[in-house]
């Protein structure tokens, strides 16, 4: 690659920079300042790099081979590569290394060179260059110099007195694999006549591998110098070995001065299998050598720590433990002492792992745990489980920690719950946890609350708890939280091994299936259901063309409340898609100001009407759920049809609304429904075109969806929408002729506040009795005593029993299984006392309900007397609303 | 479905029957007691008292079963009262006027 051409004459040195001779002793001093100041920094950077080598390596053995983040450790690992390989060639300026081992660049040597020619030619001597870079030769720089010099002082002897031109180039000559650097020295414009072999060139050359030729011609004569290449690429070569190459069992100390990098070794041993103490100086060494805890099968030290008193520490070391030793030796460092084993930093961690087995004499394959399930391909991905230990007892989690260590896993040791806890989130963000094992009782936070906690963040990692016999019911209650597992103790550690690796294996097991279903999903359709907002409803979109017209919004509203738009417009035009846009724009404002499903729906139907697409119209289905009452509120404008799946009694009902769509007429026609949920309860919502999938030869969808949405109702809600997606392609036989847009979502366990009363009953009279009990003993505990009058308490309950008598008997028709669901509490003003009966019937027209006051009319009273003793009744579909103004304070009192 | 608690008190001197349910007559009891009541006027009395001592509550169906009780007596012809009515009971019969078809007294407790 030739990167420019430099026209160089013979430059005048520099003001002030004296003869040539003092010139090249200032370069001279200048070099040799470089190279002290490169000799300082080279023990830091070779750690550096060290450090950067065992990290990347590390992260790449964990990291699964398809993970996205893959490639960014495999160009980490090469870029600390490329820097090893840097720092080894500028190391040859280092004062007290060996230059003739290390590469230079040849290019930035012949310009040192030229500059220095060009002070010391004739100024009627003319000096051009073309220099080819990225050549790369193991040598001195001194003998270019000398070479250089003595071929151009040779040339321009031929150039005579009158001067002339010489030209120097730097070329690539490539035989075969072999590449070598060719320099050419040309004299134009000279006389003519054969040239002379400058002996004492081609003498340095032979000494340094080099070679010399020279031609004549009528334009001149050619010097060509020639140096085989060394090849430093941007991606130094990786050596390949096999994982089972690496691993080992062995007990390490290390002695290290630097911690970060003692510990980055410490992290990539350990997660081969070793086990290690490391030392951060030459004191701690010797002091765990004198008390061993453990005898360590092999140390690795460096060979000077800063704090060495004798400067043969190693060789001290080596005697005084009697053990193999290894040095981890710097650049610039001397041969080993005694010639003990040793690598020089910078090293990867491969190096390293093969160097210690090659020291402890076990280069060879070594049959290990699960570790070295590795395949021996050139990609290690070792993946060492890694194990959460909470226990407070020191003693204890040593002894779990030597347990699992030998057995090749990880662990991670914390000393009570909330640590534990910490650990976790933060393991999480990097390498996640595997498992975890966790004592009962522990400061700050116990057992089961850590696994309360966990379990809200990972609903699949093994846990299992550390027991004793006796203690049962706390045994039970962990069960309950989702404990897999447990440890009595006292256990050995044969017991805890296979608590541990049969956790793991059902684990995998769970997983490998999660991801074959996975990628059978997948190969069946491209669509996955998807999480909206974070709020826990899913859906799954799949437009019939660019221009869809289906659209979901959900929206998060005070007191954790959802409200949710499922709305089709109607066409799949380019035009629609401006409608979608504009209906978009619009909800996002009213919902700012949402007072009700029905003002929502009225807003909407306006802003169609008054906006710029008022011949479209929007078929809608608004919803209003409040996860926890399990209160859901619909209101349908066209979309009529829902699922709803009842944990109970595992049924699936079609939940039927009529209502015409908005944007037609100057009031919505619209229908409204409240349905109480119970945890698990599910929903499912499509726009028609869902519902309408099939012909009447084959059958509608909407026929078969109930039966359908039942037998999924032990599936993850995402999973069942994503089963149900498939059974509508596979029902319509590829012949989708319309958008499909599905939501669902699962009832989750309900919260009602404490300062509310929230029941559910069957619906039978004698429950009503219950309720007006409960009722009675809420006004008067729960909403403070004197805050209802004799008198007001008679009344509400009086109501309460109408309108429970209404839902047993009119809404729920006198059928036993069908539910009741009652709500009360105090509004926030404290002026008024609400209470909410809700049956499964369609309701009824409250507004147009003629009061029976007169005592010989046989219809219903139920409904003149909670007109009269509540300042307002509503309903919706079959809930009954009623609201109690309070009274005054003094009156209540009295 | 709740045993029957009216108890009918014949008294032979004026045969006066006192029905006196005992409980509330709400959704729960009314079934119970309206077949309570029918026995009780297939007895035949001259008159007939609803005894409404320790009832606190009457729904709208405890109000249709009295009315259906006035309106058999008078098919039967047989004078019917309501004794003992708590106040908060009062208040619920002039609601719907019952007090101007029958005679209606209050708890002599509350008098």
């Amino acid at each position: 690659m030739t990167v420019g051409e430099a026209g160089r004459g013979t430059q005048p040195l520099e003001e002030g920079s004296g003869t040539p001779g003092e010139f090249l002793e200032r370069e001279s001093l200048r070099m040799d300042a470089v190279g002290a100041y490169i000799r300082g920094i080279d023990h830091e950077v070779v750690n550096i790099l060290t450090l950067g080598l065992a990290a990347a390596e590390l992260l790449a053995w964990r990291m699964p081979s398809e993970d996205p983040m893959a490639p960014c450790v495999e160009n980490l690992l090469h870029a600390c590569r490329r820097g090893v390989e840097l720092n080894r060639q500028a190391s040859h300026l280092a004062l007290g290394t060996d230059p003739s081992a290390r590469p230079i660049d040849l290019t930035a040597c012949l310009r040192t060179s030229i500059d220095l020619l060009g002070a010391s030619l004739p100024t009627a001597i003319c000096l051009k260059a073309t220099l080819t870079s990225g050549l790369w030769i193991t040598i001195r720089p001194s003998v270019v110099h000398s070479v250089i010099s003595i071929l151009v002082h040779e040339a321009s002897h031929r150039l005579g007195d009158g001067g002339g031109e010489l030209k120097i180039t730097l070329s690539e000559e490539v035989q075969g694999t072999e590449r070598r650097a060719l320099i050419s020295i040309q004299s134009l414009l000279g006389p003519s006549g054969e040239a002379s072999m400058p002996s004492g060139a081609h003498a340095i050359l032979q000494a340094n591998g080099g070679t010399l030729s020279w031609k004549t011609g009528p334009d001149g004569i050619v010097y060509t110098v020639s140096f085989p290449c060394t090849t430093v690429p941007y991606y130094p070569p990786v050596q390949t070995y096999s994982m089972h190459q690496l691993v080992g069992q062995e007990r390490l100390a290390l002695v290290e001065p630097d911690a970060l990098l003692a510990n980055a070794l410490q992290d990539g041993l350990e997660a081969l299998g070793y086990t290690l103490t490391v030392y951060h100086d030459t004191q701690s060494a010797l002091d765990g050598l004198r008390e061993p805890l453990v005898t360590p099968d092999l140390w690795i030290t460096v060979p000077d720590p800063p704090d060495a008193e004798a400067s043969s520490w190693a060789e001290a070391l080596a005697e005084a433990s009697g053990r193999p030793l290894l040095i981890l030796a710097g650049h610039g460092s001397l041969p080993s002492p005694k010639g003990l084993p040793s690598i020089p930093k910078p090293f990867p961690l491969s190096e390293l792992a093969l160097a210690i087995r090659r020291t402890l004499g076990n280069p060879g394959p070594r049959e290990l745990d699960s570790l070295c399930s590795v395949s021996s391909s050139a990609e290690p991905t070792p993946r060492p489980r890694t194990v959460l230990v909470a226990e407070d007892s020191r003693v204890f989690r040593n002894h779990i920690r030597g347990c699992l260590k030998r057995a090749g896993y990880q662990v991670i040791e914390a000393a009570d719950g909330v640590a534990a806890l910490e650990t976790f989130i933060q393991a999480s963000m990097s390498h996640p946890v595997d498992l975890v094992l966790t004592d009962i009782i522990m400061p700050r936070m116990d057992g089961l609350e850590l696994i309360r906690q966990i379990r809200r963040l990972d609903h699949q990692i093994p846990i299992a708890i550390i027991t004793s016999m006796e203690d049962q019911q706390t045994a039970k209650t962990a069960l309950q939280l989702g404990v897999n597992d447990f440890l009595n103790k006292p256990f050995g550690e044969e017991n805890l091994l296979e608590c541990v690796e049969g956790m793991l294996n059902t684990l995998d097991h769970t997983r490998k299936a999660e991801d074959t279903a996975r990628e059978v999903r997948l190969a069946h359709t491209s669509l996955i259901a998807v999480q909206e907002n974070d709020l826990p409803i899913y859906s799954l979109y799949e437009p019939l063309s660019d221009a869809g017209g289906d659209i979901l919004r959900c929206f998060k509203l005070p007191a954790d409340e959802i409200l949710f738009v499922l709305a089709d417009i109607a066409g799949h035009s380019v035009v629609s898609s401006y409608a979608v846009a504009s209906l978009l724009g619009v909800l996002s404002t009213f919902v700012n100001q949402f007072e009700g499903l029905r003002p929502l729906a009225c807003s909407l139907n306006q802003a169609i009407q008054n906006g710029p697409f008022p011949d479209i119209p929007a078929c809608a289905l608004l919803g209003h759920w409040a996860p926890r009452t399990g209160r859901l509120h619909l209101l349908n404008a066209g979309l009529p049809y829902g699922l709803f799946f009842r944990l109970d009694c595992e049924r699936t009902e079609i939940v039927e609304i009529s209502g015409t769509p908005l944007g037609i007429l100057p009031e919505p026609l619209v229908e409204e429904r409240v349905l109480h949920l119970c945890p698990g309860d599910r929903m499912l919502f499509a726009s028609d075109g869902f519902f309408e999938i099939g012909s009447a030869e084959t059958g509608f969808l909407y026929h078969l969806a109930p039966e359908a949405w039942t037998q999924l109702g032990c599936e993850p809600i995402e999973v069942a929408l994503n089963r149900m997606c498939e059974k509508a392609h596979l029902h319509g036989q590829g012949m989708i002729q319309d958008d499909l847009l599905i939501m669902g979502f699962e009832q989750v366990p309900l919260a009602p506040r404490e300062d509310e009363l929230h029941a559910l009953l069957p619906s039978l009279p004698r429950y009503i009795d219950d309720v007006c009990l409960k009722l009675k003993e809420y006004m008067s505990v729960r909403c403070g005593v004197g805050a209802f009058s004799p008198s007001k308490r008679f009344e509400i309950i009086l109501a309460a029993r109408e309108a429970l008598t209404n839902a047993v008997f009119h809404g729920n028709e006198g059928c036993k299984d069908r539910r009741i669901c009652v709500h009360a509490w105090m509004g926030n003003d404290a002026q008024h006392f609400y209470l909410r009966v809700l049956d499964e019937g369609p309701g009824f027209d409250l507004e147009h309900h003629e009061a029976a006051m007169d005592p010989h009319s046989e219809r219903g009273r139920g409904i003149p007397i909670m007109r009269h003793y509540c300042s307002r009744l509503t309903m919706i579909g079959g809930e009954l609303t009623l609201e109690f103004e309070m009274e005054d304070s003094r009156d209540a009192c009295s | 479905m709740p045993a029957p608690k009216a108890r009918p008190h014949p008294s032979p001197a004026s045969e006066l029957m006192r029905l006196k349910p005992g409980c509330d007559l709400v959704a729960s009891t009314v079934e119970a007691e309206r077949a309570s009541f029918k026995r009780a006027l297939e007895t035949k009395p001259k008159k007939l008292v609803l005894d409404l001592t320790g009832v606190s509550q009457i729904d709208s169906l405890g109000i249709t079963l009295i009315l259906g009780l006035y309106k058999s007596c008078q098919r039967l012809g047989i004078p019917f009262a309501v004794e003992e009515a708590a106040p908060e009971i009062l208040r619920l019969f002039k609601l719907f006027s019952i007090h101007k078809l029958m005679p209606v007294s209050e708890a002599s407790s509350h008098e």
